[in-house]
């Protein structure tokens, strides 16, 4: 036991080491290998949660009504998300149809996922999804409902995805306030999960409540243009900028099912 | 297998406490407040299994943890691995020499320690973020969502305790010696 120990210790010591100076790359090649062992378990886990939280339903109405009404109501939310994509590029091309009578065809691929699991740890706003790379999805895609901005992927997966919410203090999306030419960041804040900031406004934005905030859809960003992200709640001006605070337009603690813009169709 | 066999079933059980934090969303009646898990059982594996195993335990629980709840974004990792692992060690190694003190594991021991190892590990991770993101908000909100937990952790750890020691029961010494299995 004791020579065990012996050779154990420098063992120990060496994976400290390893996983203390593990590179980017190098930890998110870990981070996914890791996730694909759990996956099934976060799977599994997630059914049964909805099974148990289902169970009081299903004995009153009938099992494959249930199940009708819920793809109905995917493909419902589905139909509404790329509606509100159109609206967004019917916008756009209107405005470049006007300015250099550009015509612009282009639509949105959807894939429609569920949540399966959201992070605990408190600092960090993120939720798991059960779908990944096997069903054409990358890190840096776009993830909407039919309300609004969710957030973005960021790890993924064969078959789970890690999205990072709007909420999120390191999620920066360019957006523009509506009815006005204000441009700024929004980001989430650390304290709260219900309340989103939006700065580099200028500081006399003339902004009032209820006012809503699309994403500005900058080049090479991920978000495209268009896409409702919260409405004005309250605006300050601050030493060098403004700020506003934001209601999301999506209830971010109430996500069941979310689409990924994985591309033009 | 002796040997082997708590500290499978610790490991399983970690497994399990992650993924049920992740599956319970954060308590509304709690100031949108998470539940911890993992620090009840890692607490619980650092009183009982000896010194070596502890610690190879509570490597294993930041490896977990770590790659669970470690953010990548743009290359740039935001708390790095070492951190957790340094984080368990350090708490692994309290943990043993407390329950050395008090003569044996105990239930008490394992409340106060899950609860102040909840809180220090909020606390942790909140600190390494506001260096590295080089802004420092501790607001009133920030203080719930770091003591919330922690509380929440020493009302749980005692009844975890009493599940847990059904399965792993700490085995008694004749000497003040902490009460670890008899495994060697």
């Amino acid at each position: 036991m004791k020579h065990s120990r012996f050779f154990l210790f420098p063992l120990l010591l060496v994976g400290i080491l390893f996983f203390s100076f593990l590179t980017p790359n190098g930890l998110q090649r870990a981070q996914r290998l890791f996730l694909s062992l759990v996956a099934p378990l976060i799977h599994s886990s997630s059914s049964l949660k909805k099974h148990v939280e289902g169970v009081s339903q299903k004995w009153t109405t009938l099992d494959q009504l249930d199940e009708q009404y819920q793809l109905l109501l995917l493909e419902n939310k589905k139909l509404s998300a790329e509606n509100q994509l159109l609206r967004g590029v019917e916008e756009e091309n209107k405005k470049l149809r006007q300015i250099i009578n550009y015509r612009e065809h282009s639509s949105f691929q959807l894939v429609p996922a569920t949540v399966i699991a959201r992070d605990h740890s408190t600092w960090w706003n993120t939720i798991k999804i059960d779908r990944g790379s096997n069903d054409g999805i990358a890190p840096d895609m776009p993830v909407i409902t039919d309300s609004g901005v969710v957030g973005k992927t960021t790890v993924v997966t064969s078959n789970l995805s890690i999205v990072m919410l709007l909420t999120d203090e390191e999620c920066n999306v360019a957006a523009k306030v509506e009815g006005t030419s204000e441009q700024g960041i929004v980001s989430g804040l650390r304290d709260s999960t219900a309340v989103l900031q939006l700065v580099f406004l200028s500081k006399l934005a003339d902004l009032k409540e209820g006012q809503r905030v699309y994403t500005a859809g900058v080049h090479g960003g991920v978000f495209p243009s268009g896409l409702p992200i919260g409405t004005i709640k309250s605006f300050q001006a601050r030493a060098l900028d403004g700020q506003a605070l934001l209601e999301p337009a999506v209830d971010l603690s109430e996500l069941e099912e979310v689409f990924v813009i994985v591309g033009a169709k | 297998m002796k040997i082997v066999f708590p500290f499978l079933l610790l490991t399983l059980l970690l497994i399990a406490a992650l993924i049920l934090q992740d599956l319970v969303a954060p308590a509304f009646f709690l100031g949108q407040a998470q539940l911890f898990f993992v620090p009840i059982v890692f607490c619980f594996g650092a009183l009982v299994l000896p010194l070596f195993r502890a610690l190879l335990f509570a490597f294993m629980t930041a490896i977990i943890e770590g790659l669970m709840v470690t953010h990548i974004d743009h290359g740039h990792i935001e708390i790095r691995l070492g951190w957790f692992i340094f984080f368990f060690m350090i708490w692994t190694v309290l943990l043993q020499w407390v329950s050395h003190l008090m003569d044996g594991v105990r239930w008490e021991i394992h409340a106060l320690g899950s609860a102040l190892c909840t809180a220090t590990f909020l606390l942790g991770t909140f600190l390494l973020l506001a260096f590295g993101r080089g802004n420092f908000y501790l607001t009133p909100t920030t203080v719930s969502l770091i003591f919330i937990p922690s509380g929440v952790s020493l009302l749980l750890a005692p009844l975890c305790y009493a599940v847990l020691q059904f399965l792993l029961p700490p085995v008694k010494k004749q000497s003040a010696a902490p009460r670890h299995y008899s495994l060697s």
